[in-house]
């Protein structure tokens, strides 16, 4: 048996923490347009900013897997497409935070 | 699994078309689903005219005129011809309902009325609810109580019973649940709405007593889990009563619980 009501409110208190950190994505994108991409390397690399975009990633990552597997659930249910989902999931998060951590540590080369 | 086309067989072809009475002033014109399983056609849509003024007003009065005086191989349930005992659930019009509370007026041309969606059919108008009324006996049905019984009935406060309004009137038509896409896709997994309604019925019934064992049981990513408050269920209930919101309740209490 697998626990449905962890599911459930995980994906709601994903979707919830998404929120306002969706607002500060779309605000923080918004003003930086126009602005050389040098600048806006830079403001991303704040700690504040760095450490808004790494939840806002978390976050939208992991809503994503818990989203695409009910839609996989709900059409296909084969165990191998929840795998494939969990792994696809996964190697985006990697690659995410490696350009973030690139970004902070190393900075614009 | 998702099934946007039928099978090859199970394709709706064109049927007869029944004469119209030729004395007859106000016609209607209904279209019957047909399905002999005993032949190797595939199913077909009949056509067949009704004289209004010699007819009862309602969709089952029609039926049963039909097969009386027209085409009496027609098939379908029917038992109190007042909503109480829910055998004649159908497509009426493309909305699941009760055959007997529909009235012919409530339409402008001609009625379609096929079985119940996405169940395999028996005959005509009658599908298979083998596997609905197995959902409802899984979430067992009945009081279970583990201490002494008492000397005369189990007693109840008359507000715990008030609980059990909107939850006690459902007659198992299944119009909820054939109704519901989950239940299209998942119903060998998703209990279905009129299920999960009968589960909260006993779940938060005052003298049960297996409450806990009864939520654990439901919180399963597909029992119950599959509704994505598409609310088709509180729309097509015959009945006015609401299984998605009664579906949200267990939620709840699965929440309070974990």
């Amino acid at each position: 048996m697998t626990d449905g009501i962890k599911h459930w409110k995980y994906s709601r208190i994903s979707s919830i923490v998404l929120v306002p950190l969706t607002i500060w994505f779309v605000t923080f994108f918004s003003k930086s347009f126009g602005m050389p991409f040098e600048q806006v390397a830079s403001s991303l690399s704040t700690p504040l900013n760095s450490l808004l975009m790494l939840t806002f990633i978390t976050a939208t990552i992991f809503h994503l897997q818990q989203g695409l597997q009910v839609i996989i659930e709900d059409y296909v249910y084969k165990r191998l497409w929840i795998n494939l989902n969990i792994i696809f999931c996964s190697l985006l998060f990697i690659v995410s935070l490696i350009s973030l951590g690139k970004l902070v540590l190393v900075g614009v080369l | 699994m998702v099934e946007l086309r039928l099978p090859k067989n199970s394709r709706v072809m064109e049927g007869i078309t029944w004469e119209k009475p030729s004395d007859a002033e106000n016609v209607q014109e209904v279209r019957i689903y047909r399905y002999n399983p005993e032949d190797s056609e595939n199913p077909r849509l009949d056509t067949f005219f009704v004289d209004l003024d010699k007819c009862g007003p309602m969709i089952l009065d029609a039926l049963i005129k039909i097969k009386n005086e027209i085409d009496p191989t027609l098939t379908f349930r029917r038992s109190c011809r007042e909503g109480i005992c829910g055998s004649c659930s159908m497509n009426i019009g493309g909305v699941n309902t009760l055959a007997c509370l529909k009235g012919m007026k409530e339409f402008k041309g001609p009625i379609n009325i096929y079985p119940l969606p996405h169940l395999p059919v028996i005959k005509d108008l009658v599908p298979d609810l083998n596997q609905f009324y197995k959902q409802h006996a899984s979430i067992k049905p009945w009081l279970e109580t583990f201490t002494d019984e008492p000397n005369e009935e189990w007693l109840q406060s008359e507000e715990d019973r008030k609980e059990l309004d909107g939850l006690y009137e459902c007659v198992m038509c299944a119009c909820c649940s054939t109704s519901c896409p989950s239940y299209w896709w998942n119903g060998d997994k998703y209990l279905g709405p009129a299920a999960l309604l009968h589960a909260y019925r006993w779940i938060i019934d005052s003298r049960d007593q297996d409450r806990k064992a009864r939520l654990d049981d439901l919180n399963d990513s597909f029992k119950l889990y599959r509704c994505h408050t598409i609310m088709n269920c509180a729309k097509a209930c015959p009945k006015g009563l609401n299984p998605a919101k009664v579906i949200a309740e267990i939620k709840k209490l699965h929440l309070q619980n974990n």
